[in-house]
């Protein structure tokens, strides 16, 4: 009788919760969203942030509001987003350093798997390899040999220490089998305004940051880091068509919440980003910041995520990159 | 003429009413933020950013470089009222800004402020229309070499900017490098003393430090004498200058603006280093330095003009190239994109109502800002007579609300506890906070630069004497150590002579 009763106490609970998380994703979101940036404002995931969130305001009928949380890597603002309510009402947006984040801290406050829980992408976007359009090396062939011909005296430059930029440039190094002098700066325009005057010879530049100058011969593209030609420079080979075919990497934003969020909620914010980057008016602002609105379901992305850690952890090995 | 056209298209552009409209909030909005301490451009910026988004590309833009420069005018009148900077680029302005409002002279100190930001304004917004591409490849010649130089250059001058012992002035420039030296290494990617602090790893905040060591400090110093502080409200006059003072501050703005428009140019530039160089040269080149630090007209003229100008030219490299030289124009590149500009060298010519129409507004707002800064000066200096007790907690809680709002982060409010306590200490001992501050910002970008350098050029040193703009700035360096140690030599002689007599 009392294992009955708990039996029927214990089903009527688990009916209760279900209910009530499925009426509760019904009636999600009921008050405004806050989206936490762990990066500064300006910076690519910011925007990317920004665009999206823009539209899903029109589409949850509540308020998306963006605020950025920067310092120590995203890490401080992945802690408060680990920290908040697992509601759905505050969520994060990152870019791909939250993959390199487990590869070059060595000790992270939070894992990154556990205690997030992944959304859905907002986008990729490839590097593109820009150097000085009047210095010495014309292609990526005339890079290489030079590196090859002094080894570690060819500098390069990157965005900081452990930044994406840094490993996809190491990445290359590592394909390539070269060896070269990397220089880091505090941010993308420095690295790149050196790179446009030959003070260093190129910079992985994410494309939103490099398209201008190159449209204008300010810098010259030696290729982009995709599999496959990106839309908004199709005259700039790839580098895996210049020698190195397995080559690819790129920059990409997505979005996360808290580990406890229930999956209703998830679902739906991942529709509704999916729903916002098929927008004509999405694709425009992507286009000319070079992203591809590519979108994922929550479990693609989360194998994304996953398989994105592992290579970034491989590049940091296999390259001896200090771990910070 | 094409510069004619393009300026005409310019003002076609911005003299519409939404135009003038929009300019006009931003600029008011700038204003109230450059006052409100702590409070910056780029916050508000983040923040406003989403109401832009249903204006044109030109109105949105025009918004929030007012709001940019709006804030320059702001930044001085709290540092001057109650020795608090508004913003990290009037904290100059505070070491002469302040003891003129002690004279009684508070209202000439906003005036000039005013005025010289206004002429300095003016005359960059020239620059910009006229020079833009030329100017921008001038500072693409600026290397890590020619920064380290530069950097040496304004560390030295800094032990100009005390008024007392050299001796406490070169310690707090040390000091000052070393709470510099918090944080992530750029070039190992090691956290130095950061102590497991997350929050400490981007290094100590400018803002937080500046609100303690001048305004914490002050605010202590203060209520020693209980809720009453020794005011000078009785003394405070109107807000006309007088024939001296006009012929003292109108050389000093001439110099601050060229000075700052230069050093705008340059990446981690913009408005503070601007104005510390000017009041530096300000000091060095009067006849009466002794005067500096004791309410001297010069040393808020030249400082002020310096900030404004540099605000402004330090639009050009994010205009002409889409690099932005600071994190506000990293923000208005951003915004850009966000309406659809491809930020970038084409955007003058494929874009030409935005950038002209921009250009043209920045006239336009230094316009709007004197005539809205001016009548309220007289509203500022009442402040001056609001009873003590009543004003310390109002500033005390702008300043919490303004370091918060930098990077949303509650540890940057506890920072401002110790770092009032050590400014108090500081204020009983006589040592100045303005050479810690200079040393603050410049240690890092020094430190930087000469290791950036040494790993380009394989750790030859030679490097900084054989690139010709960096061995200039080396020398004029030297020179300086010169100038500040033969006083002091000579005086020594006198002193022996006067013992043999």
């Amino acid at each position: 009788m009392m294992k009955k009763t708990w039996l029927l106490v214990a089903v009527a609970v688990c009916l209760a919760l279900g209910a009530s998380a499925a009426v509760w994703a019904q009636d999600y979101p009921t008050h405004s969203l806050k989206v936490i940036v762990p990066l500064t404002p300006g910076s690519g995931a910011d925007i990317a942030g920004r665009i999206v969130t823009k539209y899903m305001t029109a589409g949850l009928g509540q308020p998306v509001v963006v605020e950025n949380r920067p310092g120590a890597g995203g890490q401080i603002g992945t802690m408060a987003v680990i920290k908040s309510d697992a509601d759905g009402y505050t969520l994060m947006v990152q870019s791909a350093s939250h993959a390199a984040n487990s590869a070059i801290y060595k000790s992270l406050q939070y894992d990154p798997l556990k205690d997030l829980v992944d959304v859905a992408i907002l986008g990729m976007t490839p590097y593109v390899m820009v150097t000085n359009p009047k210095g010495p090396y014309p292609s990526l062939k005339a890079l290489v040999d030079a590196a090859k011909a002094a080894p570690a005296k060819i500098p390069f430059a990157s965005a900081g220490v452990g930044s994406s930029t840094h490993l996809a440039a190491e990445y290359f190094t590592q394909t390539a089998g070269i060896k070269m002098l990397h220089i880091p700066y505090k941010g993308s325009p420095e690295a790149i305004r050196d790179s446009s005057v030959g003070i260093t010879s190129y910079y992985m530049a994410p494309i939103n940051t490099a398209i201008g100058l190159i449209k204008d011969g300010k810098v010259k593209p030696l290729g982009v880091t995709s599999a496959k030609r990106d839309a908004s420079l199709p005259d700039v080979p790839t580098i895996a068509e210049q020698g190195y075919p397995s080559f690819s990497i790129g920059l990409w934003f997505g979005m996360w919440a808290p580990a406890k969020v229930p999956q209703p909620i998830i679902k739906k914010l991942n529709a509704e980003v999916n729903r916002v980057l098929k927008l004509p008016e999405v694709k425009t602002q992507y286009a000319t910041l070079g992203i591809d609105p590519v979108t994922m379901s929550p479990e693609e992305f989360a194998k994304f995520v996953r398989t994105e850690i592992t290579t970034y952890q491989r590049i940091v090995r296999e390259g001896n990159i200090p771990q910070q | 003429m094409e510069l004619i056209d393009n300026l005409t298209l310019g003002f076609q552009t911005a003299l519409t009413l939404q135009n003038l409209l929009y300019c006009f909030t931003g600029v008011l909005l700038g204003t109230l933020i450059g006052v409100l301490p702590g409070l910056g451009a780029v916050p508000t910026i983040a923040m406003l950013l989403p109401i832009t988004y249903a204006l044109t590309p030109v109105s949105a833009l025009i918004m929030l470089a007012g709001i940019y420069y709006g804030a320059q005018y702001g930044g001085s009148t709290t540092s001057i009222l109650v020795n608090l900077p508004g913003e990290s680029s009037s904290i100059v302005t505070c070491l002469d800004g302040y003891q003129m409002a002690r004279n009684g002279r508070a209202g000439a100190a906003l005036a000039v402020c005013a005025i010289g930001s206004f002429f300095a304004g003016t005359i960059a917004t020239m620059i910009v229309a006229g020079f833009a591409p030329p100017l921008t490849e001038l500072a693409m010649t600026f290397g890590p070499a020619e920064y380290f130089s530069l950097m040496v250059l304004g560390l030295i001058s800094a032990v100009v900017l005390a008024h007392g012992s050299l001796i406490k002035a070169v310690g707090m420039i040390v000091l000052g490098l070393l709470l510099g030296m918090v944080g992530m290494d750029v070039n190992s990617g090691v956290a130095r003393f950061a102590f497991g602090i997350t929050e400490l790893y981007d290094g100590i905040n400018l803002v937080p430090l500046a609100m303690g060591l001048f305004a914490f400090s002050e605010i202590l110093a203060n209520l020693e004498h209980g809720a009453k502080r020794e005011v000078f409200t009785s003394k405070v006059s109107g807000f006309w200058l007088s024939r001296q003072e006009v012929r003292e501050a109108a050389p000093a703005i001439v110099r601050g603006t060229l000075l700052g428009s230069g050093l705008g140019l340059l990446p981690g530039g913009g408005a503070v280093l601007g104005s510390f160089a000017a009041y530096t040269v300000e000091k060095k080149l009067s006849r009466t330095p002794e005067r500096f630090g004791r309410g001297a007209i010069a040393g808020v003229a030249g400082p002020e003009s310096a900030n404004n100008a540099g605000a402004m030219t330090s639009f050009i490299p994010m205009l002409t190239l889409g690099i932005p030289p600071n994190a506000v124009m990293a923000l208005m590149v951003g915004a850009m994109t966000i309406h659809n500009i491809q930020p970038g060298p084409q955007v003058m010519t494929r874009n030409p109502e935005l950038f002209w129409g921009l250009v043209a507004s920045m006239y336009i707002g230094n316009v709007m800002l004197l005539i809205l800064n001016l009548p309220l000066i007289q509203i500022w200096i009442k402040l001056l007579l609001v009873p003590y007790r009543l004003l310390y907690p109002a500033i005390l809680m702008f300043c919490a609300i303004g370091v918060y709002s930098v990077q949303n982060n509650t540890i940057d409010v506890l920072l401002t506890i110790p770092l009032g306590i050590l400014g108090y200490v500081f204020l009983k001992l006589g040592c100045e906070p303005a050479p810690l501050m200079l040393g603050f910002i410049l240690g890092p970008m020094m430190e930087e630069n000469l290791r950036r350098t040494l790993l380009l050029s394989m750790g030859d040193p030679s490097i900084f004497f054989t690139r010709p703009l960096s061995a200039v700035l080396l020398v004029l360096a030297a020179a300086l150590v010169v100038a500040v140690t033969l006083p002091a030599i000579s005086r020594k002689r006198e002193t022996v002579f006067v013992e043999e007599d």
